[in-house]
């Protein structure tokens, strides 16, 4: 009896050395922030590379950062920020991309075109005015107002992936349902916006992270101590402390650490959503 | 062009274990037909004798070599796909020459053969299209020409005519059969369709549940078949089983029908023993001899074609009977009844499903 | 019952919501801003009409053109950098992950993402502490790898602060052509994998013969993306470099000289209407990029089916 060796096409090894080499240079940075965070200032720079142990282990720079600025503020903000906004271009995006996608009227074509400008032409161009129309509502250092700002942002994308989506909805469904004289809301709030959860998905990673990160307009819309969020806290935080090394190993650590839980928990579904479009 | 020959090949995905122990010899220039049920492995297998798949246990050999680490390239197959897996950024000229361009032959070489296959698959005046411009049978025979021109040992084809219309499969399966009786290459052909099997296989392998039940020529199988799953699955319509069992009348044994109808037997058979009764639905006749057996039941259903009458009658404790009848027959549905079948028509499957010899 | 109107409603409030948003804070601001670069604000704070004077000052003007022609061409280096390294290495990573077979390909490809993930602000910050000559892990480490001597301030020097800047960029995205090539490289049917293997060809060349021309258009889509993104970047060059985008400026890109054209940095003072006007420059560029995207590289470009 032979027992075949399972042969592959390619080399294993060297493959799996190039994406070791590579997942190391991805990995690495972040590493050696998170683990020098919880080290005194001696151990940060005598041995950078090393883990904490009982001699070197602190919290100093923790500590430092939490007396000085308000974190749970600051993911408070951003976490209120992403989530409304989120939920209103899932809302929003839906309902317009389900218009589009269904109904014929004058001007579909039109109103699709203009929606999509959006996906090609950063919203970040048009600061200047939308700085002036924050004024003239009163918006200035507003949650509210990066909220706004964030759902135009996200909008086009996620009408694109929506009407994609909802486009390729049987159309047996919607008409079985008005043959029963339900009414377009229902069909739309009972039968379409559950099936299309999967896009639903989708536009929700694609839309997640970039608020989540903008440094842009926080810094010009809503700079102020009460509205500030992470990403903005973090820089003007890190700014103060330049040369208290354990107080921005101890930032920096802060900002990661939540992402990362995050994506421990959902990375299956983000990467799904990611590739989502190709893999149909 | 090379005879091959399966030694208790074993095939594994992790844990799932996929093909059992299969032997197979298989002569140079032979028509096999891998035939099952959907899942039942037939792919599996022709992927291991391609050698898209390593083998986990077992021995293969084409002609004298042993091949269970060779690649594809180097065992000389060629394979037809079902998808057909045309490339389809090169044109049909540029996707025959892939392969022999790698065999590193030269351009003229290549050109000649294209041109040969080409002529010999009324391809010629498509060579330049992109697999995008041509139509699903013309796709199926650049597939097959981009086999032919490789001059391969054996060929593998994994349901090629699963993805045309009928009239098209036809048409290709009568194409099939013309090219390998030219070329007489060794050609294995997966499908599930036993129609296909039955007309194109110098011998068939029916497989089920990653094992070979019976291999044989076309007609071997449907007049002997070896067991139960043979006799269903070769034959259309498919046969009908009747419950029966092994009783003692005047000292001899006797096969008795649900009905109480019995059947002189030769074969030592126990008191008692539980047996299925098989007819083939052509074997059935509304008109029969006293010596003949005749089973009862009320019509359900008549399905007339013109040429042939297919009618399904009810019997308690069965499935719904089938019975051909040449001829158009007006038959009223509701009514009982009468078929008759010739003894030596019928086949007897013990307990476990394995075929009893009559005589 | 009354006659039932026959406008369709429904159709509105389905629009109108995502509509007003979409063009109150997105399309409109857009439109407004590229108005607004043909005006000039007095020091009353009235705007006068004037025409495309702020175009000709920001092109020619000796004090503003200098800055916004070396934005520019910083720019264009930053997104060379990105093509050329990002992209190539993104497609090297899709390749490797899709193949079949491959033990902990999804591990690898979660772990590879996670910098993508994290803001800029923080990656910024990140690769500033690594590089910093005061704490030594880099010294440290080429000087363990034979190479002390190679050690530099990279992001300290003129000479070496862009491209530092664009590599901590594409080490931080390349996560994204990585997973944009990673789907469409495994929506390509096994069967068009096994056809090629069959016919003896070697992985390297079912990637460069099969693979590769069935992704050209994902690697348009990728490029463009890129060049989107690398037209409006800011994050990085803000955080690690502040707004004066040093040192001396070698640093800065379009996205840092809009901020400092809108809003003034030390001495010199912001102005909404010239910030208006570099916007819509940048507006105009990016424009120009879609467009040959569009016109150029996606009507050559076939798409098979596959
Ligand atoms: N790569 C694989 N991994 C795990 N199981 C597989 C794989 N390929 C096939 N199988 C399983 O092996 C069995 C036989 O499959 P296949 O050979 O494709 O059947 P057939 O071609 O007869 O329909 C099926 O149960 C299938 O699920
Ligand atoms: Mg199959």
């Amino acid at each position: 009896m032979i027992l075949a060796k399972a042969k592959q096409p390619f080399n294993v090894i060297a493959v799996h050395i190039v994406l070791l080499t590579y997942t190391f240079i991805a990995l690495f940075p972040v590493f050696i922030i998170l683990v020098n965070a919880f080290k005194s200032r001696k151990a940060i720079f005598n041995s950078p590379l090393a883990l904490p142990n009982a001699d070197t282990f602190s919290t100093i720079g923790f500590e430092k950062v939490l007396s000085k600025a308000d974190f749970l503020l600051l993911f408070g903000n951003s976490l209120l920020v992403t989530v409304v906004s989120l939920f209103f271009i899932i809302l929003f995006g839906a309902m317009l991309a389900w218009a589009l996608s269904e109904y014929k009227f004058t001007g579909r074509t039109l109103l699709g075109l203009f929606m999509a400008i959006g996906i090609m032409i950063p919203i970040r161009l048009g600061t200047v005015s939308i700085l002036e129309i924050v004024v003239a509502l009163n918006l200035v250092n507003t949650r509210t107002a990066l909220i706004l700002v964030y759902i135009a942002q996200g909008l086009p994308m996620a009408i694109f992936i929506l009407n994609e989506y909802m486009s390729q909805i049987p159309k047996e469904l919607k008409e079985a349902a008005r043959c029963d004289d339900v009414s377009e809301y229902q069909i739309f709030f009972s039968i379409i916006l559950p099936l299309a959860r999967p896009a639903i998905a989708t536009v929700a990673v694609f839309s997640m992270i970039p608020i989540w990160n903008d440094l842009w307009f926080p810094l010009i819309l809503a700079p102020g101590e009460s509205t500030r969020t992470v990403t903005l806290g973090i820089q003007q935080f890190i700014g103060q402390f330049v040369t208290d090394w354990n107080a921005v190993l101890a930032s920096l650590t802060l900002a990661v650490i939540p992402i990362l839980l995050l994506y421990v928990f959902f990375s299956k579904q983000l990467i799904r959503g990611l590739t989502a479009g190709a893999v149909k | 062009m090379a005879s091959l020959s399966l030694r208790k090949i074993n095939k594994r995905f992790g844990k799932v274990h996929v093909l059992h122990d299969l032997d197979l010899e298989i002569q140079d220039g032979e028509f096999v037909v891998f035939v099952g049920p959907s899942g039942c492995g037939k792919s599996t297998l022709l992927r291991l004798i391609a050698g898209l798949e390593t083998i986990s246990d077992g021995e293969m050999r084409i002609g004298d070599h042993i091949v269970n680490d060779l690649s594809p390239r180097e065992r000389g197959i060629a394979m037809v796909f079902q998808s057909y897996a045309l490339y389809p950024h090169m044109s049909v000229y540029k996707n025959m020459a892939f392969g022999l361009k790698i065999d590193g032959q030269n351009k003229q070489q290549i050109d000649q053969k294209i041109r040969d296959v080409a002529s010999k698959l009324q391809l010629d005046s498509l060579l330049d299209r992109k697999p995008g411009q041509l139509s699903g049978g013309q796709r199926q025979r650049v597939a097959i020409g981009r086999a032919i021109v490789r001059d391969p040992k054996v060929f593998l084809f994994d349901e090629p005519l699963s993805n045309l219309d009928a009239a098209l499969r036809l048409k290709m399966r009568i194409e099939i059969a013309r090219l390998q009786k030219v070329l007489n290459t060794t050609t294995i052909y997966v499908t599930h369709d036993q129609v296909e099997a039955m007309t194109l296989a110098d011998k068939i392998v029916v497989m089920n549940g990653g094992h070979i039940e019976q291999v044989g020529a076309p007609m071997e199988l449907y007049n002997a078949p070896q067991n139960k799953f043979v006799a269903g699955f070769i034959g259309s319509p498919a046969m009908n089983f009747l419950v029966a069992g092994v009783s003692t009348d005047n000292n001899t044994n006797v096969i008795t029908l649900a009905n109480g109808q019995t059947l002189p037997t030769q074969q030592h058979l126990k008191h008692g023993t539980q047996l299925t009764l098989g007819i083939r639905p052509e074997h059935l006749s509304l008109y029969g001899a006293e010596t003949d057996l005749a089973i009862e039941g009320q019509i359900e259903s008549v399905e007339r074609m013109g040429d042939i009458t297919y009618i399904y009658f009810s019997m308690p404790g069965h499935d719904l009977i089938t019975m051909a009848q040449q001829g158009d027959h007006q038959l009223p549905i509701g009514q009982i009844i009468r078929a008759y079948a010739k003894p030596e028509k019928i086949h007897l499957f013990d307990e476990s499903g394995k075929a009893i010899k009559l005589s | 019952m009354a006659s039932r109107s026959r406008f369709p409603w429904h159709i509105l409030v389905f629009i109108l919501p995502g509509f007003i948003i979409y063009t109150l804070f997105s399309a409109w601001p857009l439109l407004d801003t590229m108005f607004l670069s043909l005006f000039k604000q007095a020091s009353s704070g009235e705007r006068v009409f004037s025409g495309l004077a702020n175009y000709q000052e920001l092109l020619s003007d000796p004090h503003l053109s200098e800055g916004f022609w070396n934005a520019l061409w910083n720019n264009f280096k930053f997104f060379l950098v990105h093509v050329l390294v990002q992209n190539p290495i993104g497609l090297l990573l899709a390749a490797l992950l899709s193949l079949k077979g491959l033990h902990g390909a999804k591990t690898y490809r979660t772990l590879i993402f996670i910098p993508t993930l994290l803001s800029v602000v923080v990656i910024g910050f990140t690769w500033q502490l690594i590089l910093s000559p005061l704490w030594g892990i880099t010294p440290n480490f080429l000087k363990s790898i034979g190479l002390g001597t190679w050690f530099q301030p990279w992001l300290g020097q003129e000479h070496t602060a862009l491209l530092t800047l664009a590599l901590i960029s594409v080490w931080q995205f390349v996560g994204v052509p990585m997973m944009l090539i990673y789907a469409s490289l495994i929506a390509i049917p096994d069967e068009l994998i096994d056809a090629a293997r069959v016919d003896g060809a070697s992985a390297m060349r079912i990637f460069w013969q099969i693979k590769l021309p069935l992704i050209v258009p994902t690697l348009g889509l990728v490029t463009i993306l890129t060049f989107i993104g690398n037209f409006n970047a800011f994050d990085l060059i803000y955080a690690v470099k502040g707004v004066l985008a040093g040192p001396n400026f070698s640093t800065d890109i379009l996205g840092s000289y809009f901020y400092r054209t809108f809003f003034g940095a030390q001495s010199s003072l912001g102005s909404p209407t010239m910030g208006a006007t570099v916007a819509t420059v940048m507006f105009l560029i990016i424009l120009m990029g879609v467009m040959i995207y569009f016109y150029v590289v996606q009507r050559r470009i076939h798409r098979y089916q596959l």
